[in-house]
């Protein structure tokens, strides 16, 4: 277990650089609330459909969110050689993957926590009883889209295009989680478990375990040469 | 378009893809070939 | 928990000089020629009406066996990438990368003769049904897949940076099958495809199909495989 203490150290460098500049929080969460507002114009508010638009569109803001961030924490090492620096240090590889992991799980967490609030009210949605469920299916769902988005990161910075191939290498791959999420969602804003819910909420369990399993075993290969 | 139509557009449509596939690998392998100068077999 | 130095990709000149066409490449492609020549009027005439779904149904004789090489090429794509990170030796991405640029090409044929065959029998050309969904995402893995060996132009990093993404798409098919499975579940698909009780005639033109596609893909690879080396070869320039 000596991994803890470096992805620790790794995360912590990450947010308190981050609480110093407010770099990733403030463009990212201004964007991501932007769309938010944008998407809610063209939203039914009432309906059959509307728990399962509003379970979509909040998903899309999420994965917007969580792509930007990404994409921007990577980058970050990448200025100014930091990467070689983490990579000669004793840390285990494993370990700046996990604590790079964290940061971004925190960086999309406080996005996310503060768009759910905001969306619920402009939508006047009434989660009521399903507010707990809504965060599981948020909290696990972040979890995995980060998992893959962080391994995905350290692959795409070191690219010609940079950051802009991240959603492609993402997007297809997360779809799984994704609809998992939204269905989750869904029950939620509808105010409480519906039928298949639970076997969303294993699916997300099942697809979180298995690329953080695969995420850890493969980046210390990404970080080669 | 009828029944048939569509069988022929799936099958002479299969044929091109994989046709023009096919073509244009050998054609490529050829021009490596002659960049790559004689080569001795392993 | 391995801090030390991991296998670097070999670019030894041993492993990049290309060799001669393989041997048996000319008899694959004769094989290949001669099944095709008698899987169509197999499939064409031979093969009976099906008579619930009328001639569209022919489609289907080119369409599973192109579907399941597109399975078949991801999961040697698979292989390969596993191969680049154990072993760090070039072959394995020469052959992931090959088996990746053909399994497109069959996943695409997939894609176009699936709503060429719905939307005379089914009416709609397109449906997210779990199969077809599937398919969809395995074909936009690999074009992720095609890209990002497109951005990368140094082989050692693209070699593994693509293995990574070779493993991790590989694993998340099945996933992404269970899940749209699921999901549509709630809105039953009404092409519940009985695959039980195929005609002899139509089981044994499928067979050939696989058969054929098989073959073709086989030969495929020794030629792509060999083209891919060359072109390392030119790059590095590389004469002999």
């Amino acid at each position: 277990m000596s991994w803890i203490a470096p992805s620790l150290t790794i995360a912590g460098k990450d947010l308190r650089l981050e609480l110093r500049t407010r770099d990733v929080i403030a463009s990212v969460g201004l964007f991501v609330l932007l769309v938010v507002v944008m998407a809610s114009f063209s939203f039914p508010t009432t309906g059959e459909g509307r728990d399962a638009v509003a379970a979509g569109v909040l998903w899309m803001a999420f994965m917007f969110a969580a792509l930007l961030g990404m994409g921007r924490s990577m980058a970050i090492e990448k200025e100014d050689a930091c990467m070689d620096g983490l990579l000669t240090s004793p840390a285990p590889r494993e370990s700046i993957f996990l604590g790079k992991l964290t940061a971004n799980l925190a960086f999309t967490g406080v996005v996310e926590l503060v768009i759910l609030p905001v969306f619920v009210v402009l939508l006047r949605l009434a989660p009521a009883g399903g507010v707990p469920l809504l965060l599981l299916a948020t909290a696990l769902g972040t979890l995995g889209l980060v998992t893959v988005g962080t391994l995905f990161s350290a692959i795409a910075v070191n690219t010609r295009g940079r950051e802009a191939i991240l959603p492609l290498l993402v997007m297809p791959v997360s779809i799984p989680v994704m609809i998992a999420a939204v269905k989750v969602t869904q029950a939620a804003f509808a105010g409480g478990t519906g039928e298949g819910t639970v076997a969303w909420v294993l699916l997300m369990v099942a697809y979180d375990a298995l690329f953080l399993l695969v995420a850890i075993a493969t980046f210390p290969y990404l970080t080669e040469g | 378009m009828n029944d048939w139509g569509y069988v022929a557009v799936a099958y002479v449509g299969s044929a091109l893809l994989y046709g023009i596939y096919v073509t244009w690998l050998l054609r490529k392998e050829r021009r490596l070939e002659r960049s790559a100068g004689d080569l001795q077999p392993r | 928990m391995r801090t030390e130095t991991l296998p670097a990709l070999d670019e030894g000149l041993a492993d990049v000089r290309p060799t001669a066409r393989a041997p048996y490449r000319k008899l694959l492609g004769t094989a290949t020629i001669v099944l095709f020549a008698v899987l169509i009027p197999l499939a064409l005439v031979w093969a009976p009406q099906d008579a619930k779904q009328g001639d569209p149904q022919r489609i289907f004789y080119i369409h599973v066996p192109a579907a399941w090489i597109g399975f078949l090429a991801f999961f040697v794509v698979f292989v390969g990438s596993i191969g680049v990170l154990r072993t760090g030796k070039r072959r394995w991405d020469d052959i992931a990368a090959s088996s990746a640029e053909i399994g497109t090409i069959f996943t695409t044929a997939v894609l176009i003769t699936g709503p060429l065959w719905g939307r005379p029998v089914w009416g709609v050309y397109w449906t997210w049904d779990p199969r077809l969904t599937s398919y969809l995402l395995l074909w936009l893995i690999y074009l992720s897949y095609l890209v990002l060996r497109g951005y990368v132009p140094e082989p050692a990093r693209r070699a593994r940076y693509s293995a990574v993404l070779g493993i991790v798409g590989f694993l998340d098919v099945p996933i992404v099958y269970l899940s749209t499975r699921w999901w549509r579940s709630e809105h039953p698909t009404q092409f519940v495809f009985e695959r039980g009780g195929l005609p002899t005639e139509m089981l044994i033109t499928l067979l050939v199909g696989i058969a054929t596609f098989t073959v073709f893909y086989a030969y495929l690879m020794t030629v792509r495989v060999r083209a891919g080396r060359l072109q390392e070869a030119v790059d590095e320039e590389v004469f002999s």
